[in-house]
Formats: structure tokens, C-alpha cells, sequence
């Protein structure tokens, strides 16, 4: 559970100038990378509440203001510590960033927060879902072959991502209260397994939609 | 600036460095010294001959000049898809499926030694321009380019005394180029067609970000493909029925075709019809050909279809639309093909941006780029991205993808993988590159052996691996056992690229030649000065005794029969030491006679003969 805790809040001083810092990585004030003592997580590091539902604009706000002053590109004349720290954080910005904005993947990542040992692959969804993929997946096929698909169904492949959105964003609140509860967590793996499905679903239909504007 | 990092973009058939100096970013030439210069190299046993003075050599060396080659590097005889019989010089296939360039009894150089031959051209050019030492440098690289492909380009830069600081696509190259010039924001697509290779990357610039948000090509479409078409027709229009494509033409009269054909493409870029004389010595042969703009345009009208295929997938890979680019960038020398910017312009409805020159563009954004990281201005940043899946063979031959197509670098990803055996002590991990679903249909980049886990029974070790990719778009793997802690990393070594231990080799190598190498290189440039020296002493001869004492103008007349033998026999130390001397022994002559200007000419005649004498 330790690494759900966020010390992103806690007071940060600048090693080498001693102001006080707004993240852990760089010190605007006097142009120093930063050794970071704690451990950060993916929300924390652009300066968000470990969360489900998150504003994805701080996000990318966030990360050209780092990325700006970490990347290796302006460390190559430093020293070699402040080299593999500009290295290793742009990594850890490309990753979290990649993570953070990707719906399914965000999911994942903050279950494994909560719940480190749960493995993700384990659950499937229920049968009636299954059932209602099959016969999506059908229309797709049918869509692929003429070459153009419907508005309505193009609706309703993101609606149902929405609601999975929507009903994960609801459940980690919920986790966030009661942070070992077993059910809970049981739910989210479900929705997430589900997720994967409608995943699926959106590249295929993105795909269609893509090849018909292409085409025009 | 503590140092200098050059920016050179080494091409399929031209290549060329820039620099960033106090003015800002410029090709580096001036009317003494180039490193523009034809990516041909002309291989003898006693004589390399690099850049102009290969091309020149072209049809008088057919078998022994070679182009092109930035196809080979990293590629192994079964990634080339094109027939090895229709290069006029010979392609021999080494122990590791590797390609090797030359005649084989005589002389024999992989791909990467080539590329080395023509990076130090530049480095020396470059030198002579900015009179510093140059030991960095930017280079660049098709978007499309795989791991391999990228590590044989940087080897060769270490074979020619570069360090290649960081390799960045050529595209990328050119859209920071355009950013910093232009001053514009938003989506643009980099459409760069070049001698060899196709690319397309589309980028988003964002204050001073700019980042490439996909990038798609063929690494194997280019000017290339168009003298290859082009060739067909003009036989075609020769029509001699002794020469067809498929009967095998002798070195010289490939040579001599691609030669007609790189002339009619170029001139049918400003005319609309190209009149040439063929003449092939081997079928005594003389004909004059005619081929129209329509011809033309017929043939490369697939070409250039297929190119905007690729553009289709990146625009899709991008999550845009068409109607979303606001600017194409038009890159590289085929890309000033009229039909080529025409089609280009209509598919994306907008008029293809051509202000900055295509063939010198991904030069200067390298150099710009190599301002940046010798500690220049922070004006921008550059996020590239990994053009294609890396990951690893699992149980089935299933393709694992550990770092996704698209993600910007520098990535690090780190998955668990068990055994599959009970006491299991070693996992062989096989490195691939693609974006299918089987390894069968993706390409194998290396493989490597975690050795020395303890038996255990199958599916309890615990393994991690790593895969990281740096700024530079190289790939590092890493294996750890967690419970053992057994640990592997590699460099991807390329499977048909030269090794480590290889690379050491050569470089010692070409250290101990290093002055007979220098001497034969220059020995064709020793010989034309020598000519020249003579040339100029006739000139002025009959008014030698107005100016110099009769014991000097012996002193040269006999040199000069010194001289004139030295520069019939074919050893190159001799004949720069009477080339020496006799600079030594014309120095008071040339002094009285010209002044200093004409000193200077004196002596480093051949540079620019016939001006002043």
C-alpha cells in the first residue's frame, strides 16, 4: 500500500538551493535536477490525486513543463549523475504519461496500486457480455465488408467505453474508502477484463471510419 | 561552445553536413571544400576513389564503383528483395548471411566500412572548413529504419573517427528545421522521398515541442526505383534485340544506363521532353532516345501511389484526420519531381511546402539539433518516437510486444516471463521488431541465452525482462532471474552487422594503414596536381630568367623530369615528395613572378588549375 502514499504534498526544498519546490524533479529557481528520495507514482509525478478520473489537459500540462527542463537533450554537456537523471526521468514522464492518458491502461495501473499481487489476466467477463461482444464484433464484420459503418453503431461501441469509464471511476472511489475490500476489487479486474473487449471494439471501428474518410 | 557536433545526413545517393554557426544553420561548403558529395565509392585494390571523383569514374570503373549501398547496411541477403545481379559491381554473401561489396580475390568491404569511407570524407572536408578537429556528429537516418539498420549506421561513424552523438530521423530532422525557420504550430506531415528510401511523419509543434506522433516508409522505395523503371523504358526504346532487362549487360553498360537515366529524371523535373545519345561500347551501340514528361509520369505513377499509401497508415496510426495537417513539408531529391508534388498537394488538398531546399533540409535540422546538444540555445525539444513494436518470442512463436509502436522515446518497459520446462536452467530470449502477430512475419533483431537460474520446476522462475530504448532510438535488452538474481543484458548486436570485436579490428586495422590508405586515396588528387604543376611551369616558362638565377632554373628543369616520371609510376610517396619539392624549388619564381595570390596557386595547383597561369 505504500505506494499508493503520496508525498508528492509534503514540503520539497531544493538540494542545492534550498527553495521550496512545486514537484520533486527540478528547481526552476535555480536550474538544478533533483535527486528524489521517495518513491512517486505515475498520478503523483504530474503533480494529480491517485485516482481514477483525472483531467487529462493537467496532464499534458504537466508534462511538457517537465519534459522541457528533463530531457537528456539538455544534459548532454552535464555532469553523468545529472545525465542518467534526466534519462531516467524523461522515461519515467514518456511512461507515465502513455499510462495516464490511456483509459484501460490508467485502470490497470491504479489497481496495481491498491492491489499489488492481483493478477489482471485472471477474470473473465460474464457470459451475457460475451454474448453482446459477439455480436458487435458481427456488425463490425458486416461494416468492414461495405466499407462504412454506422453512426449508431460507432455510438454505441463508445458509449458502452463511457460507461466502463464511468463504473471504474466509481468503483476505485469506492476502493479508495475501503482499500483492501476483496469484492471491489474483484469488480474492477471484471470491468477492466471487459474493457479489453471494447478496446478491441474501438481500434476496429477507428479503423473502418479511417479507411472510409480516407477514401473520400 | 565547448564543442563542435556537425549534423550530417548520409544519404542513398548524395550525402552532406551542416553546421550552426553565430548566423545560424548552413551547409558546410565553401568554393575550396565540400561534404556535398555523391554517396558512390569506387573500390581498387591500391586506390579508393570517394564521392565526385567516383561518379566521374563511374563508366571508366564500372565493376568496382558502388552506390546504393545504404540499402545493405544491416540487412542481411535475404532482407534484399531487389536482384544482386543487376548492380554493376559484385555482391557476395558472407558466413552470417551478411553482404560484402566487392570483387572477392581482390578487395571485399561490408556495408558499414563503405559508409565509414564516405563519413570521413566528410569529417575531413568539414575539418578543412572549420579548421577545428570534428570527432562528433549528428547523423541521420530513415524513420522506417529498424534497430539494425540504425546500429550499422553508428558502427560506421566509429569506423571513420565519428562519434555519432545521437542518430534522429531524417523526417524528424527536417521538421525541426521547418519549425525553428518557419515559426508555425500545429500538425504537419514530413513527406521525404530520397534516393532510396521512402518516409512519411507526421508531427505536432506544440511551443517548443515538437513531437512526432507517427512515422511511417519503406526503406527499400526511392529515386533508386524510378532509374530502375526508367532503365526498362529506355531499353525498351532502344529496342535492340541483344538487349533486353532480363540478359545479363556487362558492368559498363549498367553503369552507363543508370547514368542516362539519373540525367533524363533529372531534366525532366524542368522540361518537358529529354533527348539523349546512348552509346554502349559492348554492343557497339549509338542511339538517340526521346522521353516526354508523359512517359515519364506514367511510369511513376504507381511509385507514388504507393508512397501515399504510407501516408495513409500514418495518418491513421496518428489518430487524425487529412483535413488536420496544416503544412507538408516535401523532402528529398525525388520529392521535386513535378507529378510527385502534384499528387502529393492533391491528397492533402494544400500547396506542398518547398521553401526550405529538400536536399539539404535534414542536414541543417541534424546540425541544429547537434547545436543543442553541445550545450547550444534551448529553442525546442525534439520527442521522437519508436517507429515499430519491439519485443519477444513466447511459447507458440507469438510475438510479445513489450515497448508499442509510437511511444516516445527514451522508453523502458519490464515484463515477467517463466519457464516452460521443469529445471529449466536457461531461457533463450529472441529479440524481434514488427507489428505482426508471429515472429515468422516480423524481423529478428538478436537473440541471447539468461544462463544459470537454479532448476526449478517450470513456471516458478521469475524473469524479468527489459527492454530500453534511448534517446537515440537504440534498443537495450536486460534479463534478470528475481529469485536468483541471475542477470543478461545485450547490446542488440545486428545478426548481419559487424561485431563489436569486428569494429575493433578494423579501427586497428586502418590505424596501422592509416598513411599508405592516405596516400592512395590522394593519389589520383597527387597525380592531377603534378599535371597542373607542369601545366603552369610551361605557361610561364620562357620568362623564368627575368626573375629567378640560372642555378634555379636548372635546379627545376632537372626536377622537373623527377617529377614527370614520378607522376607516370604508381606510387603515390615519391610523387607527393617531388610534388613537395618542387614547391620548394618554383617558391622564389612564383614569388617575383605573381605576387602572392599567384604563390599560393603555384603550389596548390590543381585545386583550381587554369585560373591564373
Amino acid at each position: 500500500m505504500n505506494q499508493v502514499v503520496d508525498n508528492y504534498r509534503e514540503t520539497l526544498k531544493c538540494h542545492s538551493c534550498n527553495h521550496t519546490l512545486e514537484q520533486s524533479f527540478y528547481c526552476f529557481f535555480c536550474e538544478k535536477i533533483q535527486e528524489i528520495k521517495g518513491k512517486l507514482n505515475y498520478f503523483s509525478i504530474f503533480g494529480l490525486e491517485t485516482t481514477y478520473q483525472i483531467d487529462l489537459n493537467k496532464v499534458d500540462e504537466a508534462f511538457d513543463l517537465l519534459i522541457l527542463v528533463l530531457h537528456p537533450d539538455y544534459y548532454a554537456q552535464s555532469s553523468e549523475t545529472d545525465k542518467s537523471l534526466a534519462l531516467e526521468y524523461s522515461t519515467l514522464l514518456n511512461n507515465s504519461k502513455a499510462t495516464l492518458i490511456d483509459p484501460l491502461r490508467r485502470a490497470k495501473y491504479l489497481l496495481s496500486l491498491f492491489s499489488p499481487l492481483t493478477d489482471q489476466a485472471s477474470t473473465t467477463p460474464p457470459k451475457g457480455f460475451i454474448t453482446e461482444m459477439f455480436s458487435l464484433q458481427e456488425e463490425l464484420d458486416h461494416a468492414e465488408e461495405t466499407g462504412t459503418i454506422s453512426r449508431s453503431l460507432k455510438k454505441e461501441i463508445e458509449d458502452l467505453a463511457t460507461q466502463t469509464e464511468q463504473f471504474l471511476g466509481d468503483a476505485f472511489i469506492q476502493l479508495e474508502s475501503k482499500p483492501e475490500d476483496k469484492l471491489i476489487i474483484t469488480t474492477i479486474q471484471e470491468e477492466i477484463s471487459k474493457f479489453k473487449f471494447i478496446r478491441n471494439l474501438q481500434d476496429r471501428s477507428q479503423e473502418i471510419e479511417q479507411k472510409q474518410t480516407n477514401l473520400h | 561552445m565547448k564543442e563542435h557536433i556537425i549534423g550530417i545526413d548520409l544519404g542513398t545517393t548524395n550525402s552532406l553536413a551542416a553546421n550552426v554557426f553565430e548566423t545560424g544553420a548552413e551547409i558546410l561548403e565553401n568554393d575550396r571544400f565540400s561534404t556535398n558529395i555523391p554517396s558512390v565509392v569506387t573500390l581498387k585494390k591500391k586506390m579508393i576513389l570517394i564521392g565526385d571523383e567516383a561518379l566521374r569514374n563511374r563508366t571508366k570503373y564500372p565493376q568496382e564503383t558502388v552506390y546504393s549501398f545504404k540499402r545493405f547496411m544491416g540487412r542481411g541477403a535475404k532482407d534484399i528483395h531487389e536482384d544482386l545481379s543487376k548492380f554493376p559491381f559484385k555482391i557476395t554473401i558472407g558466413e552470417r548471411d551478411n553482404i560484402l561489396v566487392g570483387v572477392p580475390e581482390e578487395i571485399q568491404y561490408s556495408p558499414e566500412q563503405i559508409s565509414s569511407f564516405i563519413l570521413k570524407k566528410i569529417k575531413d572536408e568539414a575539418e578543412s572548413i572549420l579548421k577545428v578537429p570534428i570527432t562528433k556528429a549528428v547523423i541521420t537516418v530513415p524513420a522506417y529504419f529498424d534497430d539494425a539498420q540504425r546500429q550499422a549506421t553508428r558502427n560506421a561513424a566509429t569506423l571513420a573517427g565519428l562519434e555519432a552523438v545521437r542518430i534522429i530521423n531524417e523526417p524528424t530532422a527536417a521538421a525541426i528545421a521547418y519549425g525553428l525557420n518557419e515559426k508555425k504550430q500545429g500538425k504537419i506531415a514530413v513527406y521525404d522521398f530520397g534516393g532510396g528510401t521512402f518516409d512519411i511523419s507526421i508531427l505536432n509543434l506544440k511551443g517548443k515541442i515538437f513531437k512526432v506522433l507517427s512515422t511511417n516508409g519503406d526503406t527499400h522505395l526511392g529515386g533508386d526505383d524510378i532509374d530502375h523503371l526508367l532503365v526498362e523504358h529506355i531499353i525498351e526504346l532502344i529496342n535492340d534485340n541483344r538487349i533486353t532487362f532480363d540478359s545479363a549487360l556487362n558492368s559498363q553498360s549498367l553503369q552507363i544506363l543508370k547514368k542516362v537515366a539519373e540525367a533524363i529524371k533529372i531534366e525532366l523535373t524542368s522540361n518537358l521532353e529529354s533527348k539523349h545519345q546512348i552509346v554502349l561500347p559492348e554492343f557497339d551501340l549509338e542511339k538517340t532516345i526521346l522521353v516526354k514528361r508523359e512517359t515519364f509520369d506514367q511510369i511513376l505513377h504507381p511509385i507514388i501511389k504507393q508512397t501515399l499509401q504510407h501516408v495513409e497508415t500514418a495518418i491513421k496510426t496518428a489518430k487524425i484526420k487529412v483535413s488536420d495537417i496544416e503544412e507538408v513539408v516535401m523532402v528529398g531529391g525525388s520529392s521535386k519531381i513535378p507529378l510527385v508534388s502534384k499528387m502529393v498537394g492533391e491528397y492533402f488538398n494544400l500547396q506542398p511546402h518547398i521553401k526550405l531546399n529538400p536536399e539539404q533540409v535534414v542536414a541543417i535540422g541534424a546540425a541544429i539539433q547537434g547545436h543543442l546538444l553541445a550545450g547550444g540555445k534551448r529553442d525546442f525539444l525534439l520527442m521522437d518516437i519508436v517507429p515499430l513494436s519491439l519485443g519477444i518470442e513466447t511459447l507458440g512463436g507469438t510475438f510479445s510486444k513489450l515497448i508499442m509502436k509510437s511511444a516516445s522515446i527514451p522508453a523502458k518497459v519490464t515484463e515477467t516471463f517463466s519457464t516452460s520446462a521443469d529445471n529449466q536452467t536457461g531461457i533463450e530470449l529472441s529479440i524481434y521488431q514488427g507489428e505482426r502477430e508471429f515472429v515468422k512475419d516480423c524481423r529478428k533483431l538478436g537473440q541471447f541465452i539468461l544462463k544459470g537460474i537454479p532448476p526449478m520446476p517450470a513456471g516458478l522462475p521469475k524473469v524479468d525482462v527489459t527492454f530500453f530504448v534511448d534517446a537515440n532510438g537504440l534498443l537495450t535488452v536486460t534479463a534478470k532471474e528475481q529469485r536468483s538474481a541471475t542477470e543478461a543484458t545485450i547490446d542488440i548486436i545486428p545478426t548481419h552487422g559487424l561485431k563489436n570485436s569486428e569494429i575493433r579490428r578494423i579501427l586497428e586495422e586502418s590505424m596501422e594503414n592509416a598513411f599508405s590508405d592516405f596516400n592512395s586515396r590522394n593519389y589520383v588528387e597527387f597525380k592531377e596536381k603534378a599535371e597542373s604543376i607542369l601545366k603552369g611551369l610551361d605557361k610561364i616558362w620562357n620568362r623564368a630568367d627575368q626573375y629567378i638565377s640560372k642555378v634555379q632554373i636548372e635546379a627545376i628543369q632537372e626536377h622537373r623530369l623527377i617529377l614527370e616520371a614520378a607522376s607516370k609510376d604508381n606510387n603515390p610517396e615519391p610523387l607527393k615528395a617531388a610534388i613537395d619539392k618542387m614547391g620548394d624549388l618554383t617558391r622564389d619564381l612564383a614569388d617575383s613572378i605573381m605576387g602572392d595570390a599567384a604563390k599560393d596557386q603555384l603550389i596548390t595547383a590543381g585545386l583550381e588549375e587554369n585560373e591564373l597561369l
